[in-house]
């Protein structure tokens, strides 16, 4: 209900129809000195200068009450702050602080106590409490009208950000590559060389087969999509040598004979058999995926990749990097 | 003023308000926007990882071996758990009916598939990329604790707050650090959370707020502690600014509010770095080693520079001139409008100026003295620039005598911020684009245009030739049986010389680096990264001859 309020300003509206333009003119007047006296309150007291500060925080509650007897001149404190629309607790706590305007302010710096320093806040959160609930109640029907618009265009676009966020995946899903394998190797249950190391776009990372065993590892794409063909680098460990890498140790691991099958609606539309020779540099081999009838002008609608590792060098199989060229 | 215009700058002092909280939320998004966290190896990551991997096999919340304080183990800590969380009624209810023998994954099946689970991740690129994530969570706070400073000193200057956000967040030298497995730019925000809570203290309005600001910034110092012992330093400055609150001023007083300031840096200390309390000699003594083998280093080391002036003039080179922006006049712009913020706090906010000033200097002043440069360390030196910053917008708006003068400082300024974001912008995408191909055509298009003759170092030469022989005449001959190279540069790729060769945060190093932006390269010179085997790097002859580059042995290529 608030939030109706808030965005149709009804309550408001009643009020400021009430209010006669010259009393409404000099209630305006009044809240913005109170803004300004509460503006400079705060910097006073931040730069040290507390019994100035102390000064003008009570100023600008004053100013705010001022402002609030334009919407009800005759009516007590508590029925002025109940038609500008406070809650209990707010107008209990605007009361208070009212109340204690009359207490003599102290004359220098070093006679601020603590009761001052909470005085200095109680005064200043009643003056920002009466003028925001205020200020709609002091707006004349063209104001209103803007004030109106403005909030309903905010609740939109906050409406409509939130909206496109949880919706983005949905109506703009990013094309994604999901990653799987037969097996892969583990060794003393530390080190792993998992199947995603072969789809991260570092040469440097990668999959391993569990030593002596054959075994697939498979791509599966979301959306389906064209693919022409793979660009494959093969396990390698180039990088040995490099000092500075504590987590690179030599292996003798690489793939030699390889299929590739494709897969479109769930079928295989395409088996292509490779060879991949040790590499000492970064060279990487592209196989092309032409169909069952090897044209060499790629699929539609792949969603699936397995390649299929036969036989290996050394003591297993693995790769470094997959890329489906689309 | 006529009603009409108090009105009115009632109105804008709210639309400021709303303005600068909106700016923050820009600055914010943009700093995550833009980052991304595949950046390929970096420093002590390895060393984590495995942490992190005994952490699961042996299902300890503590580091196996203590090498930093705690909070550097909880970005991974909170992954790992991350996983075990949905799974976690179940293992409590495997281990209730099991023996009663707790946490072992015998006698839960559950937890030993987590753990088999979790050895395939952490050995995988995803699970760092993850663990960047939560460094980066952990750093993005710093916006918010630099605008609310500069709110604290300077009430209703929310643009101004918003600007000193946008320095440190679109800052590439911090937020490149932020992407990385780093804990400095965590401890940066826990710095200037410890200042925000400093300016708090120094402009406290009530006992309670000064009490409560007591147990914030003890616990705001726990947490930097927990992080690195050389945040020690910031006692001091906390020490003053509790001293310095207002209704707190007695004797009795200012013991309780350091017995509530010891109390909760103590406890939040003990809870974030376990280790300190379970092997106090052992933190210890990796303290002592840690401070000698930072005075040990000599000459030939790639971080060496000479104590103390060296090392401090490197100190402020790079904060002065190439934090702010990675186009230096831009950084020396922003930079004189924090000299000028440091001025107007000198002068204006005395008490403030002192307190907070006490930790930059300090820590400028005991890193000075030692020989080695590490230019994490020098993150956390950023928020207070950056509150200077803000101080120095304020102070010049208020004293520039025209309004086309205050408009041009604001339209200058949003235009250096914008421009850093844009950089950021630029940096995402030259890391997602960069690839061995775009660094070789980037090489080739520069054999095609330069005007300068080539040493090429004989593996560049290879992968180049064809480009190389279109233009230049090459070969390796001794230097002393042919004419001299004209205005030569150095051509090669960065891993064609030990890596223990290179100098690191060297302003300049470098003419050019043809490799992607994911740092500032001549400043951190060591950085692995994903493509590092594919990067060139092309120097003067001078300069690579200081770093013994063996030029040599290097193809002369003359221009035809």
């Amino acid at each position: 209900m608030r939030l109706v309020e808030h965005l149709r300003l009804g309550e408001a509206a009643a009020v400021a129809a009430s209010v006669d333009p010259v009393a409404r003119a000099s209630a305006r007047e009044g809240l913005a000195d109170s803004e300004a006296a509460s503006a400079s309150a705060e910097t006073l007291w931040a730069a040290g200068r507390v019994a100035l500060g102390l000064g003008r925080a009570l100023d600008g509650l004053r100013a705010a009450l001022d402002a609030a007897r334009a919407i009800s001149p005759d009516a007590t404190l508590e029925e002025r702050l109940a038609r500008a629309g406070l809650d209990a607790t707010a107008r209990a706590r605007v009361a208070a602080a009212a109340g204690a305007l009359e207490a003599p302010a102290p004359a220098s710096d070093g006679a601020v106590g603590a009761l001052h320093g909470a005085q200095f806040v109680a005064a200043q959160e009643a003056s920002d409490t009466l003028r925001r609930a205020l200020a709609p109640r002091l707006l004349d029907e063209v104001g209103l009208g803007r004030l109106r618009r403005a909030r309903l265009a905010t609740a939109l676009a906050v409406v409509v950000g939130v909206a496109l966020l949880a919706l983005w995946p949905t109506l703009f899903p990013a094309p994604r590559i999901d990653v799987r394998a037969s097996a892969y190797r583990v060794n003393d249950t530390v080190e792993t060389w998992p199947p995603e190391n072969a789809v991260d776009r570092d040469e440097t990372t990668y999959w391993h087969l569990p030593p002596g065993e054959a075994g697939w590892i498979e791509l599966e794409l979301t959306p389906p999509r064209h693919v022409s063909a793979l660009r494959i680098m093969n396990a390698h460990d180039n990088h040995v040598r490099d000092p500075h890498r504590a987590d690179r140790r030599p292996f003798h691991q690489a793939s030699r004979e390889i299929r590739v099958h494709a897969f479109a609606d769930g079928q295989r539309v395409a088996e292509v058999d490779a060879t991949l020779e040790p590499i000492t540099d970064w060279t990487r081999v592209t196989i092309p995926l032409g169909g069952a009838d090897g044209d060499g002008g790629g699929l539609d609608d792949v969603e699936r990749i397995r390649i299929e590792i036969r036989s290996f060098y050394e003591e297993g199989g693995g790769l470094a990097e997959i890329e489906v060229l689309e | 003023m006529t009603a009409a215009a108090q009105w009115s700058s009632a109105q804008s002092s709210s639309a400021q308000r709303g303005l600068g909280w909106a700016l923050l939320a820009v600055v914010a998004l943009t700093m995550v926007g833009t980052a991304d966290l595949d950046t390929g190896y970096n420093f002590d990551q390895q060393r984590i990882l495995q942490f992190h991997r005994d952490t699961v096999r042996e299902l300890r919340w503590t580091q196996p071996d203590h090498t930093w304080n705690g909070i550097v183990y909880l970005p991974g800590l909170a992954v790992s758990l991350g996983y075990l969380a949905p799974e976690l009624p179940q293992v409590i209810s495997e281990l209730a009916h099991g023996p009663r023998v707790p946490l072992s994954s015998a006698n839960s099946p559950t937890l030993a598939a987590w753990q088999e689970d979790m050895y395939r991740r952490i050995g995988s690129e995803r699970f760092k990329i993850e663990m960047r994530a939560v460094y980066l969570a952990f750093a993005l706070p710093v916006l918010l604790w630099i605008f609310l400073a500069v709110l604290r000193l300077y009430p209703g200057r929310y643009l101004a707050a918003a600007a000193a956000a946008g320095f440190i967040g679109l800052s590439w030298e911090f937020t490149m650090h932020t992407r990385w497995t780093e804990l400095d730019p965590t401890m940066t925000m826990f710095v200037a959370l410890a200042l925000y809570l400093m300016t708090c203290a120094l402009t406290a309005r009530t006992r309670g707020g000064g009490l409560a600001t007591a147990l914030g910034l003890g616990a705001a110092v726990g947490c930097v502690l927990g992080c690195k012992v050389s945040g020690v330093w910031l006692v001091v400055p906390a020490t003053i600014a509790l001293f310095q609150i207002r209704f707190w001023r007695g004797l009795r007083d200012r013991l309780t509010l350091m017995g509530a300031f010891w109390l909760a840096l103590l406890m939040v200390y003990g809870a974030v770095s376990p280790d300190s309390w379970i092997d106090p000699l052992g933190v210890l003594n990796h303290g002592f080693f840690q401070i000698a083998d930072y005075r040990s280093i000599g000459e030939e080391y790639p971080a060496y520079v000479s104590p103390p002036f060296g090392h401090f003039a490197r100190i402020c080179r790079w904060l002065f001139t190439v934090q702010p922006s990675s186009v230096p006049a831009f950084a020396v712009g922003l930079s004189l409008i924090s000299a000028v913020g440091a001025y107007a706090l000198v002068r204006s906010r005395r008490r403030a100026a002192l307190t907070l000033g006490v930790y930059p200097l300090m820590l400028m002043f005991f890193m000075s003295r030692l020989p080695l440069f590490q230019l994490r360390n020098y993150l956390q030196l950023i928020p207070f620039v950056a509150l200077a910053f803000g101080a120095g917008l304020i102070w010049l708006w208020a004293r520039l005598p025209r309004a086309w003068m205050r408009t041009a400082l604001a339209a200058a300024v949003t235009l250096v911020l914008a421009f850093n974001a844009g950089w950021l912008a630029h940096v995402q995408h030259s890391m997602q684009s960069t690839t061995r191909e775009t660094i070789h055509a980037e090489v080739r298009g520069y054999i095609e245009t330069t005007d300068h003759d080539l040493l090429v170092s004989p593996r560049a030469y290879t992968t180049m030739r064809e480009a190389l022989d279109a233009r230049f005449e090459c070969a390796r001959r001794p230097p002393s049986s042919e004419p001299a190279l004209e205005s030569p540069e150095v051509l090669m790729y960065y891993m064609d010389h030990s890596p223990w060769r290179w100098r690191i945060a060297v302003p300049g190093l470098a003419i050019r680096w043809f490799a992607p932006l994911e740092l500032d390269h001549d400043w951190l010179t060591l950085w692995k990264g994903k493509i590092e085997q594919h990067r060139f790097v092309l120097l003067t002859e001078e300069r690579a001859v200081d770093m013994t580059v063996p030029v040599h042995v290097f193809y002369r290529c003359h221009r035809r």
